[in-house]
């Protein structure tokens, strides 16, 4: 471990319990730690430390969370992972919308904690880009494949038929795997920016997606609803936990 | 004003047909002062009312037509009376209307003492045995095994009270009255959030729901609808004995849709039933050291459903157990293409 360059997570917390839960687990974990108690302090860590990653609860005392995420946004890609309170799904949305990579509710586990670095770290990677979209121009995940080059969803080998609208909506979650998309992002990804933001329309889309491409549409494997924030589709390499085991064999036929 | 613009319209229409005096007026107007005292808040439009009334009934519909006059025999005395009944009426109305209120308020007081009580005792419980288990493993006495085991103990009941502060959660966005924001949701995405949710915890059983064909809108709020869902999950697990599984099932009638959630455990017993839905069950039954009551879960159920103009059923299940059924009201049928 001495001669690997740790990867650095910044933690921006003010409640000194969390930060002291999060600081162990995440260091437990193998990642170098920097904290910051407050906005201000935040924003000169990030300057000055560089994170790899940033974990940032939104309640902060001095500055509002989504504020920290306009700015960094500016001159840096670092993936952000949002702490919220239940209840507050507006603000997650807003949060997204802003910038931050993913979010994760308290409470959490530390597995849950974890899995959510380690995807944000891949995707900053990528910055952006689904890797797993291989040469052949096919994102698979369990027995579901997006076909960008054929503009083709199968599902157990069979093809799909899903409207132009559906498959856009799925082809554009499949370019950001185990990451949500707002409801706002997907409108106006796929309608433009003066799109009129009607949730319900996507709702009546994606159920009709689910009802083609699901076996069970209330317990979906592939596309997950975060309610009243977003969808996101099934990621593939889980390498420890999270997914049942088959969804990784099936992958390859 | 418009009850009383109404009332003389009416009578107006009925003298027409009816050549005779009008001896109908006068009813017709005091049956408009009781309506006007009953839709408006205070004593004063009522009062108004009766003056008002009695005016029109003695300008109008009296000898000499559209003139006010007192001046026939019997005259003073019957509009004096009619004016005193009315004015009386008028009151009266208002005062039961007030006392309807009141009694009203003391019965949402009592609600929410209850619930109050009902959350004290549920936290009361799993914080003894946190601080309990927490200290013991801050002396660093035991076994690597038995710290385990405490931590595992902490998380159960650290979990126990997440939930309990998400209900109380819920019943804050609840009680602004009918201030609920909904929203038009597609039902399944929600019983599927509740269900992912619901088997992430520990102990949680296998879920079966159906699927309606239709996509259904459902105009509610989703965060309380899901936990309504979690709450009817997490019953099952606490109360039905011997409970493998969990179906829902759903049709829809006359523009409601019916979710019903049941499991294959021990049942209810039919004289429990009318206390388990309005939440008296637990104050009466529940004793010191038993965490698995009742709890605050199924009377906020019912207040979320109740917001949202929707009814909770209790009842047995198809499946041997109990069943959990509640209505929702649903928009018309959305077909995609």
């Amino acid at each position: 471990m001495s001669n690997k360059v740790l990867q650095k997570i910044l933690i921006i917390e003010d409640d000194p319990g969390i930060l002291n839960y999060l600081k162990t687990t995440v260091e437990a974990a193998g990642y170098e730690t920097v904290t910051a108690s407050d906005g201000k302090l935040a924003l000169h860590m990030i300057t000055s430390h560089c994170p790899d990653c940033i974990l940032l609860d939104l309640g902060l005392p001095d500055m509002d969370g989504s504020e920290i995420i306009t700015s960094v946004r500016k001159w840096s890609l670092t993936p952000i992972i949002v702490i919220s309170a239940r209840n507050t799904e507006e603000n997650k949305a807003l949060a997204l919308d802003s910038g931050a990579d993913d979010y994760i509710t308290k409470p959490f586990g530390s597995i849950e904690l974890l899995a959510r670095i380690r995807t944000a770290l891949r995707h900053s990677l990528t910055a952006g880009k689904n890797k797993e979209i291989g040469i052949d121009g096919c994102y698979r995940v369990g027995e579901l494949e997006i076909d960008y080059k054929k503009l083709k969803v199968r599902v157990r080998g069979e093809d799909v038929h899903l409207t132009p609208n559906e498959f856009r909506i799925v082809a554009l979650l499949g370019k950001h795997p185990g990451r949500v998309m707002t409801y706002k992002s997907i409108l106006r990804e796929l309608w433009g920016p003066s799109a009129p933001m009607d949730n319900k329309i996507l709702r009546v889309h994606m159920a009709s997606i689910r009802r083609k491409i699901e076996q069970d549409p209330t317990n979906p494997q592939y596309i997950f609803t975060e309610v009243g924030v977003g969808y996101r589709i099934a990621e593939n390499t889980q390498e420890t936990e999270g997914r049942p085991p088959q969804l990784k064999d099936s992958r390859s036929p | 004003m418009s009850t009383l613009g109404a009332t003389i319209g009416l009578s107006v229409l009925l003298s027409y047909i009816n050549d005779d005096n009008n001896p109908f007026a006068m009813a017709l107007f005091i049956m408009a002062v009781v309506i006007v005292a009953r839709w408006t808040d205070g004593y004063t439009w009522g009062i108004v009312a009766a003056f008002m009334g009695t005016f029109c009934v003695n300008y109008i519909f009296t000898y000499p037509f559209w003139a006010f006059s007192i001046d026939y025999t019997g005259y003073p005395l019957t509009f004096s009376v009619m004016l005193i009944v009315s004015v009386l009426i008028s009151t009266l109305t208002t005062q039961i209307k007030q006392q309807e209120r009141l009694r009203f308020d003391i019965e949402r007081e009592k609600m929410y003492s209850n619930l109050l009580r009902a959350i004290a005792h549920d936290l009361r419980t799993p914080l003894t045995a946190i601080i309990g288990a927490s200290s013991a493993i801050q002396e660093q006495k035991l076994s690597a095994e038995d710290q385990i085991r405490l931590a595992e103990g902490i998380r159960k009941d650290a979990e126990w009270l997440v939930r309990v502060t998400e209900n109380l959660l819920s019943v804050t966005r609840v009680s602004n009255h009918g201030m609920i924001k909904k929203e038009d949701e597609v039902l399944e995405e929600i019983i599927g959030s509740a269900i992912m949710k619901y088997h992430r915890l520990p102990g949680s059983l296998p879920v079966d729901s159906d699927t309606l064909s239709d996509i259904i809108l459902v105009p509610m709020d989703a965060m309380l609808i899901e936990q309504v869902m979690i709450n009817l999950f997490d019953n099952v697990n606490a109360h039905a004995e011997g409970a493998s599984k969990i179906w829902i099932h759903l049709r829809k009638e006359n523009g409601m849709v019916f979710i019903s959630v049941e499991d294959d455990g021990c049942g209810i017993t039919p004289s429990l039933l009318p206390q388990i839905l309005d939440g008296t069950y637990m104050s009466k039954h529940s004793r010191n050291d038993d965490r698995r009551n009742m709890g605050i879960g199924l009377s906020v159920c019912r207040s979320i459903i109740e917001a949202h103009g929707g009814r909770l059923f209790a009842g047995k299940s198809r499946h041997g157990g109990a069943a959990f059924e509640f209505s929702l009201p649903c928009k018309e049928n959305m077909y995609v293409e």
